[in-house]
């Protein structure tokens, strides 16, 4: 069964087969592919499960079929093709990038990745060693410690949400055999797989022929999944990193919503109009950036919410260390101005068309396109059903936003995780809320 | 009178009023607008809604005097502040105002030989995107009141870069490497010019660099050439340039004569050695051929490096930059070490991997090279946004025809090619290594 509609030079198209659902997105005489292909491997998120996750992005990549790894890497190179993939909240992704002369070909590499990889003990060795140095370097990366500190009061430990230490991986990752990566393939390939592709009509078709090769034979089965999300409640969470210049911070707390509940996209609509990421539109950018010069950048948006799953909203920004409390009052104070007061009638309108202004930017990037779409139909959205919803942002009241921004914006219930170099400021940070 | 008509000239049929004629390659037009000497590209992408433009001053770090580094970053910063027109009708700033009230994308960025500035938006927006540019470009209000939180957000821009250790060597590296020349600072300047900038230098910097002469406006997306060019000539046309001439560095780089070498030392579990080569400008054919040898050694996990000491557990990464700078500059190679490894050891390692490169080494990953950069090509030129972006380094560097020709170029390379620049490149007198020290 398919459906179709057409937007500006793109034509939108979904299809439903045997093992896999999805979409393509054509255009006339388009010489790329690009394609995106996720499926849920969630279960119980052990630390052992994050362990062989760490492992297996880069061994799916090591070998299949005939191919060692220097000998698939070249095979793909040759092309100019790449591939990647990689495991975020246990969802598994798999990136093709090729022109369209090579993609047969190079749809025939990855069809043998699929079916047929090696995983092999010398290969997983080498990953295991690599990893282990990644993982090193990660304790460094400030944002991401600020953010996964922040997920980790918000969910529980077997939620997707949930990031172990860097130490629990690394030791995970040592414990790490080839049949457990084994396992693991087989429960992405037993899953339902999400694919979207961008290219020619041509393109569309071989890929969607890889595909089938790909699913045949195969008998789903479903996930138990374990999603348990805590109610919001305050917090402050420090980790201190003295090498770097500026803290990171990010604040926020759980959302009860799901994408289809009435108060999601009046909630989306207000994050936008409070920190609309990227660019300056935003309450925060225009306050705490521009009029106060406390940053150079200040956002926040919901994350993590799904069909059928809750996720939470985050406000991301960094300062340096002396002006840590005075960046994080301005924003505690705008987060709680908004919950308060709500927004203007004239930020209503200005926001309506900036989200339409959003939509038809997608018109100028086949990729970009394909990315948003594919996000849509992870979650199960048809093609009508994803208009529908773009139009139900753009037509929500100021009543519904306003709303949606005193129930779940919880300003005396807000996780505050920093990380950077907190050691000096750190009774004061405490101190905030 | 100047005269901006210097280029050739073209038939009848690409006349348009108020415009010199310049050329036309591959869908991309060149005009000239004949009252003040600004040059206009304009590319057609029809049913899409979008446009793009793009304004590219010709003026970056290499303007900068010594004490004054950063101030082309400091100034871009500015150009989102208000107009004398902005603050009679009592606004912020119309740039931020087109973005508040349109969603546009819009950004900019200074690097060392050119700014630039652009705008992504629905096409019923052109006018006022056009309106806005003209306007600022040199208009804008620069008093104590804009600039001294301006200065505290790029100083705050400062100290997030600063805190990356690839970042703070990469500054020591390039003093090193240039004692004359100003590709010597990175671009946002060394934070002690920054606190001590003044409204007073940014507005002669302003003055002398912001001019339509000294400009390209680039046009990409659902807009025809005809309604483009009006369009920019209702908004452009009466801008007048400064009557002196612009001020252009002269500084000559005296020779290197041996290795240079810097380390920095802080708490980090880092460890990083960087090996910079001294390479030509872009886009010469041994821009082209640096590119591809840096490609070969670091490129993807086939590369040389990376099979030879990341595979092997010497180094966690491998990696390369090479920026499209018009004159000679310090290309990277950059080595995260592994816990264990010594910045001599690997030093040494590497440096005989690249010495003992031969053809046989290369040659297949030459091929990949090539492969990669024919897909990365029309990846990047299917949207007008990435045109824009794309075509500025080609402005900037004064032959934006040459965004045709490059994978072309590519092609001819040869494998002993890349050997006889890995030769030329990697002697002490090319060369700077730094060492970044993570004592945690």
């Amino acid at each position: 069964m398919a459906t179709s509609l057409v937007q500006n030079n793109m034509k939108y198209t979904t299809f439903t087969a045997e093992g896999y659902h999805g979409g393509a997105i054509t255009r006339a005489s388009e010489k790329t592919v690009h394609c995106r292909i996720s499926v849920d491997l969630h279960t119980s998120h052990s630390v052992h499960q994050s362990g062989i996750e760490h492992i297996y992005t880069d061994a799916l990549l090591s070998g299949a079929g005939r191919y060692d790894r220097a000998s698939f890497i070249d095979a793909v190179s040759m092309l100019g093709a790449s591939i990647g993939v990689s495991i975020h909240n246990s969802r598994l992704t798999v990136t093709l990038r090729s022109t369209e002369e090579n993609a047969p070909k190079f749809l025939k590499l990855f069809v043998i990745m699929m079916t047929s990889p090696s995983f092999t003990s010398t290969e997983l060795k080498r990953i295991q060693t690599q990893v282990a140095l990644e993982l090193i370097e990660h304790t460094e990366d400030a944002k991401a410690v600020a953010q996964e500190n922040f997920e980790n009061t918000l969910y529980s430990s077997t939620d997707r949400r949930y990031t172990h230490t860097p130490e629990q991986i690394t030791a995970a990752t040592k414990k790490v055999t080839t049949d457990h990566l084994k396992e693991l393939h087989t429960t992405a390939m037993q899953g339902m797989w999400t694919v979207t592709v961008g290219a020619s009509t041509k393109s569309v078709a071989h890929m969607q022929s890889a595909i089938k090769v790909c699913r045949k034979g195969i008998v789903l089965s479903t996930q138990k999944r374990s999603h348990i999300q805590k109610a919001p409640a305050k917090k402050t969470v420090l980790q201190n990193i003295p090498s770097k210049q500026n803290i990171e911070f990010a604040i926020g707390t759980s959302v009860p919503l799901t994408l289809h509940h009435p108060d999601y996209l009046p909630l989306v609509f207000g994050l936008n109009v409070l920190g609309k990421w990227g660019g300056f539109t935003g309450r925060l950018m225009s306050t705490v950036r521009e009029k106060e010069g406390l940053t150079y950048g200040i956002y926040a948006k919901t994350e993590s919410v799904e069909g059928t799953e809750q996720g939470h909203y985050r406000v991301m920004t960094f300062f340096a260390p002396d002006k840590a409390v005075q960046g994080l009052t301005s924003t505690l104070r705008e987060i709680n101005k908004i919950h308060t007061k709500g927004i203007t009638q004239n930020e209503y309108e200005r926001f309506q068309t900036i989200l339409a202004t959003q939509q038809t930017l997608l018109a100028d990037s086949l990729t970009r396109s394909v990315d948003t779409l594919h996000g849509y139909l992870c979650a199960d959205f048809s093609l009508t059903e994803m208009d529908e919803y773009k139009n139900r942002l753009m037509s929500v009241t100021r009543k519904e936003i306003n709303h949606a921004l005193q129930t779940y914006l919880h300003p005396d219930k807000l996780t505050i995780s920093g990380a950077g170099p907190t050691q000096k400021v750190k009774k004061d940070i405490l101190a905030i809320q | 009178m100047h005269d901006y008509t210097m280029k050739k000239k073209a038939p009848n049929t690409k006349n348009v009023p108020g415009y010199t004629f310049i050329d036309e390659v591959g869908g991309i037009s060149e005009y000239v607008l004949k009252t003040n000497g600004l040059t206009v590209l304009h590319k057609n992408i029809p049913d899409t809604e979008v446009v793009t433009s793009n304004i590219t001053y010709a003026v970056g770090s290499r303007d900068e005097a010594n004490g004054e580094t950063g101030i082309a970053h400091m100034l871009e910063h500015m150009l989102f502040k208000p107009t004398t027109q902005d603050l009679k009708k009592n606004i912020d700033s119309s740039a931020m105002q087109l973005e508040r009230e349109t969603g546009c994308i819009i950004n900019a960025n200074t690097w060392k030989d050119r700014t630039t500035y652009f705008f992504s938006y629905p096409v019923e927006h052109f006018s006022r995107a056009l309106q806005v540019e003209a306007e600022r470009m040199q208009d804008v209000v620069i008093t104590d009141k804009e600039f001294l939180p301006e200065r505290g957000n790029v100083l705050s821009e400062f100290d997030m870069y600063n805190g990356d250790p690839h970042f703070a060597l990469n500054v020591q590296m390039v003093c090193a490497a240039f004692h004359s020349h100003p590709y010597g600072h990175e671009t946002i300047g060394f934070r002690e010019d920054i606190e001590r900038y003044t409204p007073e230098k940014l507005q002669k910097f302003y003055t002398n660099y912001y001019r339509p002469d000294n400009a390209t406006l680039t046009i990409v997306g659902d807009i025809s050439l005809r309604a483009a060019l009006s369009a920019v000539k209702k908004e452009f046309a009466h801008l007048k340039n400064p009557a002196v001439a612009i001020v252009r560095h002269n500084s000559v780089e005296p020779a290197q004569e041996g290795l240079q070498r810097v380390s920095i030392t802080r708490p980090s579990s880092t460890n990083l050695l960087m090996i910079g080569i001294k390479h030509e400008g872009f886009p010469n054919q041994s821009w082209l051929e640096t590119s591809a040898l840096l490609s070969v050694l670091t490129g993807g996990t086939d590369s040389i490096l990376h099979t030879r000491l990341v595979d092997t557990g010497f180094a966690s990464s491998v990696q390369s930059m090479l920026e499209p700078t018009s004159e000679k500059n310090l290309g990277m190679i950059i080595i995260a070490l592994a816990p264990g490894s010594s910045h001599a050891e690997i030093e040494t390692m590497t440096r005989s991997i690249i010495t003992s490169l031969r053809v046989a080494d290369i040659t297949k990953l030459l091929k990949k090279v090539i492969q990669s950069e024919i897909t990365e090509e029309l990846f990047a030129r299917g949207s007008s946004l990435h045109i824009a972006m794309e075509l500025t380094e080609y402005i900037s560097a004064n032959t934006w025809q040459s965004y045709f020709d490059t994978v072309a170029r590519l092609k001819n390379i040869k494998p002993t090619d890349l050997i006889t620049m890995n030769k030329k490149l990697f002697v002490e007198s090319q060369m700077t290594i730094g060492y970044f020290i993570g004592t945690k």
